[in-house]
């Protein structure tokens, strides 16, 4: 399943006992979809890229402006006006070109959702608000695939691994979506959440443990706080009923 | 005495990330919280009376109270109240 470039190539990481060959076979396997080619998205496609993991699909309807540039290091001056994920797909394909990678210039919807996500192993919440995070909230439960929860603000970044039926779902700790609007990002923040979610996904698929299931990561960049609070499922939950 | 942790901003305005406080219901919990740490008011409510919640999340053990009670949600000694901002930018 490994060719003698995937070995050479994933040297280092195969090298580690808990992932070894089977772990980056099973990441060869995986189709994962990117929801979002902004600052959060930028840094789970570029590790999850380089990573080796076999099929992503990347998703975006938005255009490369110039204040997206603080954060969003997968788009560039030259980029500015072009589509986010022909942006995207142009990077990541001259950094690995032995995986498949796939843009969809489209608007997450509650009407084109499940097939946006049609194959999809897993998804990546690398999204700005919290309207299209139910969506896909809701179409993963339904999928019964893992959502890999990313959000941050100025310093401050959350993370949590949701996996039907075993935790938590988004809605269960957030019920409802707060007012829409430009909120403040410190560039690196994304940076290190993002980190965090393809790290994630890389466990999820080669089975190491424990993941952010069952608990919020609360991470702070300013005071240097990275703090895990419980979470548990809640049998009022609209979207999951706790189960 | 019920253990509220703090997150964040919130620490921030409040110098602490942990705060014993002897409250029978969230309401109160809040009342005293921000009357000890009058940074904290701003953050965390939108109106005093009725006490209105600012958008944050204020879970039980782990349980966000808007499926419990709200701000009626009862506490008993042993509860740990965390208290944090909902942020969702990507
Ligand atoms: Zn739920």
């Amino acid at each position: 399943m490994l060719s003698d470039k995937d070995l050479t190539r994933y040297d280092r990481q195969i090298k580690i006992e808990a992932f070894g060959k089977k772990g980056q076979e099973n990441l060869k396997k995986a189709h994962i979809v990117i929801a979002g080619a902004g600052g959060l998205g930028s840094s789970v496609a570029l590790y999850l890229t380089a990573a080796g993991a076999g099929h992503i699909t990347i998703i975006d309807h938005e255009n490369v402006e110039l204040s997206n540039l603080n954060r969003q290091i997968l788009h560039w001056e030259k980029d500015i006006g072009k589509s986010k994920v022909d942006s995207a797909v142009e990077k990541l394909t001259q950094l690995n070109s032995d995986i498949e990678i796939l843009g969809i210039k489209e608007k997450i919807t509650e009407g084109n959702v499940l097939s946006l996500l049609k194959g999809a192993d897993g998804v990546v919440d690398c999204l700005d608000n919290f309207k299209t995070r139910f969506i896909l909230n809701d179409a993963i439960l339904k999928l019964r695939i893992p959502f890999f929860h990313g959000a941050c603000y100025e310093f401050e970044g959350r993370a949590t691994t949701i996996i039907p039926g075993r935790t938590p779902c988004l809605r269960c700790i957030i019920p409802r979506s707060p007012p829409e609007k430009k909120v403040p990002i410190m560039g690196t923040t994304p940076g290190t959440i993002g980190t965090i979610q393809a790290t994630e996904v890389i466990k999820f698929f080669s089975g190491i443990d424990p993941l952010l299931t069952g608990k919020l990561l609360v991470y702070d960049s300013r005071y240097f706080t990275y703090e895990l609070i419980r979470i548990e499922k809640n049998p009022e939950c609209p979207s999951c009923g706790g189960q | 005495m019920v253990t509220v942790r703090l997150f964040a901003a919130f620490r921030e305005a409040a110098g602490k990330k942990e705060v014993n406080i002897s409250a029978k219901n969230i309401e109160e919990l809040i009342r005293l919280l921000i009357a000890r740490y009058k940074k904290l008011a701003p953050l965390l409510i939108k109106n005093t009376d009725p006490l209105e919640l600012e958008d944050i999340i204020v879970l039980v053990n782990g349980r966000s109270i808007w499926y419990l009670k709200g701000v009626e949600t009862k506490l008993k000694e042993e509860d740990v109240v965390s208290i944090f901002p909902l942020i969702g930018g990507g």
